[in-house]
């Protein structure tokens, strides 16, 4: 794969023309792109990222800027659609089916153990977003999409400080909420019950109960 | 819920680190990387879409900006002047044919008209009741396009402005230059309404639709020059195999 430091080439070379250049920054950028939208519209979220994509497309020349910049674009226009969607919805998607989403692969294995092992992308996203929408942004456009705090803070009209604080406490959130798990190695068990002891034992009481 | 009191430094510490990317040890871990996983096929099934797209915004001369109320107007104002044009051509092609049938003018349209078997009918279908039957007879043709018909469409293609040309090729209208030219194409229709010989009577008002040069501005158009770039090159199987350095780190 191309590094970064490369992609700042391709984004312009793309801006000039070049279908190859513009083909490898939307693999690179669509999937990250595909699961910020599946947290903030669910299964609209295809549809979503493929409208984001035309407008890309079409307003890729007059978008100026690096490869850094083109995430923190293409993040705000997906977003912009993404936002639109939900504004016709007039609601937020419902976190339920995600929590069912999760507890239903806990329990199809023997073992939390073995939950874990097998976290999927699938899992994991329906994982962040049972978190509050504000804190669920921050998490998936700083982990995943890979931007700072300050570029998230743009796209999301907030400040730097206060996206910071809103990853902070998703991550939180996403640690009480993982199933009681045993990590795969004993050291990390210890580490992490630590951690997250504050709140774990809500969480297990909680995905017991939804057993 | 949490207070920030329980947010030790150490936590802060190892958030920082989770949200960097880093392997923490953490259980977070696993679930931050299975949501940074590089890409599955299913994830970038709309590709061949989003590159069609990109073609054919490549191939539009300028970067539309957003629905610009200007824009909007300039087009209605042009749509206006151009039906104003037809009204004007047709208006003129029906003189014209009255002309030729009394006789007034000797041209290319006299031939249209099937030889008189009867000199002595002239004056009779010169008398103003006789129009009618006389005006019927471009019907037919303006149907299966003739080049009257084509030439009347190349005007109203040339009065819109290059950047609404794209976009006026797909309007029905057009519907028969697009099949002459030979593809929905606004650089195949240019070419085809340039390159046509200018013989049909309502070619007077050809001067807007001449050859290229007339509107061949090609240095307001961002269009690549490379050719290279450009030249059909054989595509890269789609491998779907982004690796996980995808995941941008900083």
């Amino acid at each position: 794969m191309v590094a970064p430091e490369g992609l700042d080439d391709v984004v312009q070379a793309a801006q000039q023309g070049d279908e190859e250049a513009f083909r490898l920054l939307y693999r690179t950028q669509q999937p990250a792109l595909l699961r910020y939208l599946r947290v903030l519209v669910a299964e609209d979220a295809e549809d979503v990222a493929s409208e984001a994509w035309l407008q890309i497309a079409r307003d890729l020349r007059t978008f100026s800027g690096d490869w850094d910049g083109f995430r923190g674009w293409t993040a705000t226009i997906a977003r912009h659609r993404a936002m639109d969607l939900l504004r016709a919805r007039r609601r937020r998607p419902q976190v339920s089916a995600p929590v069912e989403y999760l507890t239903e692969l806990s329990a199809g294995d023997d073992t939390a153990d073995r939950a874990m092992e097998l976290v999927t992308t699938d899992a994991a996203l329906a994982l962040i977003a049972t978190l509050p929408p504000e804190q669920a942004e921050a998490v998936m456009l700083r982990v995943v999409v890979g931007l700072d705090a300050t570029t998230t803070g743009r796209i999301l009209g907030r400040r730097a400080g206060a996206v910071r604080t809103a990853a902070y406490r998703g991550l939180r959130q996403l640690a009480a909420r993982l199933p009681p798990a045993a990590p795969p190695r004993p050291p990390e068990q210890r580490r992490s019950s630590a951690w997250t002891d504050p709140v774990t034992t809500s969480a297990a009481a909680a995905l017991k109960e939804m057993r | 819920m949490t207070s920030p009191e329980e947010w030790s430094e150490m936590d802060r510490r190892t958030a920082d680190r989770l949200l960097r990317g880093d392997r923490t040890g953490h259980p977070l871990d696993q679930v931050l990387a299975a949501a940074t996983a590089p890409a599955t096929a299913r994830e970038l099934a709309g590709e061949a879409d989003v590159m069609a797209a990109f073609r054919a915004a490549a191939h539009s001369p300028v970067p539309r900006r957003r629905s610009s109320p200007l824009r909007a107007a300039v087009a209605r104002l042009l749509t206006l002047k151009v039906a104003v044009v037809a009204l004007g051509t047709s208006a003129t092609i029906g003189g014209v044919a009255l002309a030729a049938n009394t006789g007034a003018l000797p041209g290319p349209l006299i031939d249209h008209t099937p030889p008189a078997s009867t000199p002595s009918s002239e004056p009779a279908r010169a008398t103003p009741r006789q129009v009618p039957t006389t005006l019927p007879q471009p019907a037919p043709t303006t149907t299966t396009a003739t080049p009257d018909r084509v030439a009347q469409l190349c005007q109203e293609f040339s009065l819109h402005d290059r950047d609404t040309r794209t976009r006026a090729l797909n309007d029905g209208r057009f519907g028969e230059l697009v099949r002459r030219a030979g593809e929905r194409d606004r650089e195949r229709v240019e070419q085809f309404c340039g390159n046509r010989p200018r013989n049909s009577p309502s070619s007077g008002f050809g001067g807007t639709f001449g050859p290229r040069p007339a509107y061949s501005g090609d240095h307001d158009e961002p269009r690549p020059d490379d050719g290279g770039q450009w030249s059909p090159k054989p595509r890269p199987s789609v491998s779907v195999s982004p690796s996980g350095s995808r995941r941008p780190r900083r």
